[in-house]
Parts: structure tokens; sequence; C-alpha cells
């Protein structure tokens, strides 16, 4: 998706293979000092295991297989000068490999249809329905956005099922898993665009495309907004992405939008209303409703 | 009725940069979490603060279902704030590598004391000025 900074280097450099799962139990009292250092030098984020009926406490990081043992080594050589108030502590390590296929398989499991509306469903490949929905959507459940479960999702597909025409154009950015342009295949789509910055979620994008047989002409862009300079204006916009990366891009948004086309925009919390709002103003955009799913909000932008 | 708790998840990322990379993906993913619906709403929630380390505990239910709650900055952090300094120091006893005075640590403690457990203000002060030393942060008067 385009509203984030890229997959961690752990994940692009092991794309189908094993990263190294180090543990070290420390005393409650050093954590915080310790998971900052894990941060700073060695991880970008961490698990902390906290019975809170204990005085340790476990932290979970994770490092490409061939650092595991200098990080081991660097992070023991700084547990060995700290030390808060002159109290000695003890700690030890564990580690074990990890391939990424474990838990991206026990995460597909999880995953179930989801039925949108009368006649919207959103399902994973493996599983078959005993009855034929009119527009079935089949989402291979990847490391992408928009396997169908998230408001944000279910609320732009009611709105594209409602207000999309056979024959629009339709531009999708933060594409995720193409989840929306398939809608709006389905719903026989002029002409698709997909955008996204991630090229995990272009490349489930494009395996959805083939799987679901969309036929309308589409491209299928790893990119930003930038990709679409040259673009003549389409006349349904999606942008389901987040608040900060909305606003950066909303300009261009609604210059790419049609006149009397539609701007959906969604990934947004109530909180980020008043902003998202004063600035399509600022657009000149007055013309729009607001519809609540849960406690996330989908804009609808009718350009004037 | 209320939903069956089957665990617990506590993680520490950067605001607005959850992704589906570990640890988030293996922590998430071994219990049947849906990880990009995690990222998207940490993401959503933890914006305006991006990339600052945010500790979460989300809450698993037997459905597979998930809420969270983000809580703030770990002290450390929080004192690399004040110090307005990149990192810790990696030999905190010989190396220093920045100053906080009494009363920044008095404000962290004051923002952490729910999290650190303490009875009174001075004695979380206590506990940010020991995780300041083992930082390589001096704790100047002021």
């Amino acid at each position: 998706m385009i509203l984030l900074s890229g997959m961690s280097d752990i994940y692009e450099n092991n794309s189908g293979h094993e990263v190294m799962e180090i543990r070290v139990d420390i005393p409650r009292l050093y954590v915080d000092v310790v998971s900052d250092y894990i941060i700073e030098h060695l991880s970008h984020g961490l698990v902390l295991e906290d019975t809170e009926d204990t005085d340790t406490v476990g932290i979970i990081f994770y490092v490409p297989t061939e650092k595991e043992s200098q990080s081991v080594q660097q992070l023991q050589n700084y547990l060995d000068t700290i030390c808060i108030d002159n109290q000695p502590f003890e700690y030890s390590f564990n580690s074990k490999a990890v391939n990424r296929s474990d838990w991206e398989e026990q995460y597909r499991k999880s995953i179930q249809p989801v039925f949108i509306g009368d006649d919207i469903v959103v399902r994973p490949p493996w599983i078959e329905l005993d009855e034929q929905m009119p527009f079935d959507i089949i989402i291979e459940p990847k490391m992408a956005f928009g396997t169908g479960r998230h408001e944000t999702t279910t609320s732009c597909l009611r709105v594209i099922r409602q207000r999309f025409q056979a024959g629009m154009s339709f531009l999708d950015v933060g594409c995720g898993s193409g989840i929306l342009s398939i809608l709006a295949d389905k719903l026989q789509a002029g002409c698709i665009k997909a955008i996204d910055y991630d090229m995990t979620a272009v490349d489930n994008c494009r395996e959805n495309f083939t799987i679901n047989g969309v036929n309308s002409p589409h491209e299928i862009i790893c990119g930003t907004i930038e990709q679409c300079r040259e673009d003549k204006p389409y006349e349904f916009v999606c942008a389901n992405i987040i608040k900060t990366t909305i606003l950066e891009i909303l300009s261009e948004l609604c210059r790419l939008t049609a006149e009397h086309g539609i701007l959906l925009l969604s990934g947004l919390l109530e909180r980020d209303l008043d902003e998202i709002t004063r600035a399509l103003q600022q657009q000149g955009q007055k013309n729009y409703t607001i519809i609540s799913e849960g406690e996330w909000r989908t804009v609808v932008v009718e350009k004037l | 009725m209320a939903k069956k708790v089957v665990g617990e998840i506590k993680l520490q990322i950067p605001a607005g940069q959850a992704n589906p990379a570990p640890p988030v993906g293996p922590a998430l993913g071994q219990r049947g979490v849906n990880i990009m619906e995690f990222c998207k709403a940490f993401n959503a929630r933890t914006q305006d603060g991006k990339g600052i380390l945010t500790p979460v505990i989300i809450t698993v239910y037997a459905d597979k279902s998930f809420s969270f709650v983000t809580k703030t900055p770990p002290a450390s952090t929080l004192l690399r704030m004040a110090a307005k300094v990149k990192k810790g120091s990696s030999i905190p006893n010989k190396d220093k590598v920045g100053k906080v005075t009494k009363e920044q640590v008095r404000e962290i403690a004051m923002q952490k004391m729910q999290d650190l457990n303490a009875s009174s203000v001075e004695s979380a002060m206590r506990m940010v000025e020991g995780t300041a030393r083992s930082m390589g942060i001096e704790v100047v008067e002021g």
C-alpha cells in the first residue's frame, strides 16, 4: 500500500526463507532499556512475553539468519555493560529458525468468505460456495491489504456496487490485493488502472486479476500517483489508504477525478474527518457524504 | 455476551509503520489473526506520531478477531527524545551520549507512572534515572 514505508529488510531479504527468532530473558527492570537497544541496533520491532507473575520478561526479535550470531554477540556485549542501580542481573538467550511460510499459512487458514450486501462475496480460492453469488470475488490472501474483512474495504465495495456504472474508467490508488478493481471489472469497467507502491501488493494484485479473469483493459503499476500525471481524468477514483497520504495527494486525486465523477476516500477514522473535509473544501469540493462502518469512515465525493 | 479472550500479544513497533514483516507477521499470523487488518488499524491510529516506538497490546479472541490498545512510548524512547539523541550508548558506563535535566526526568516519570507500576513520582523518577544511566544519558540538575 502506498501508506507504508517499505517492508523491512528482513522481509525483503528473506522472501520465502527462514529468519531467526532470538529470545532474551531479562529482569523486568531492564526491559525498557534493552528493548530500546534492540530496536535501535538490531531489529525494527519486538514482541514482549510478559506473564506478569514472574520477575523476568522475554524479549523476542527477528534477524536475518546470517546475522544471528553477530546479533546475539552484540546484545550480549551490551547486556554486560548495563547495570541499573548497581543491581547485577542474569540473562539467557534462545534462538530458533522460523520459516515465513509458517505464519503465513496460519494466517491464510484463518481467512473465511465475507458476504457484503445481497450479492457480493469475497472468498479465498480454496473455499467453494454452495450457492453462486452474482459478484464472486476470489482473493488469494497474501501480505497485501484488501482481503475483504476490513470495514474500509467493505465500505468501498458497497459504494462501488451502488454507484459504479458500466463503461466507467476506474483508478485504484493503493490497490493492495486489487479487490476494488476486481469488483469494478465485474461491473464492466471501461478501463482500470491499479497502483501500489508495494511490490508485494502489486504481485498479489496481478495474481488476483488472473484468478478472477479480469478482462477490462487494465494496467497494474508499482509506483505512486506520479505515474498518473499524464492520465486523463477517471470517472471513478478510489483511494483506500490513510489520512496522511490522502492529504498529501488530495489535489492530484481531485484533478484525476472527472467532472461529475466519484472520488472515494477511505482508511479514515472519525478524528481524521475535520482535516479531510477542510482539505476537500480547499480543493473546491463541497459535495460529499460520509459513510460510517465501525470506527472507520469513507468519504464519497461527487466532483463538481 | 463478551467475546472469549484466547491470548494477548505485546509488541513494540514504530508508529504508523506496521507491516507484515517480523515481528508483526509471526506474532499475529501464528495465532491466526488477520495481519493486514491489524497493520491498517494500527497505522491509522498512530500515523500522527510516525516512527515513534509504540507499545501495543493486542487481545485475541476465540473467533480470531482482535482489539488493541497503544501505550505511551517506553521511558527509553522518551529519554532519547528529551536528550535529542538518536541512539543510546552501546557502552553506557564509558561513553555518554547526552543529557537530560531532573525536570525532564520528572515529566517522563509522570507520563510513565502507571506503566512503571511505581508507588510515587520519586520512585518512578529513580527508575527513569536508572534507565537514563544505562543508556549513557546523564541526568543533570535543572
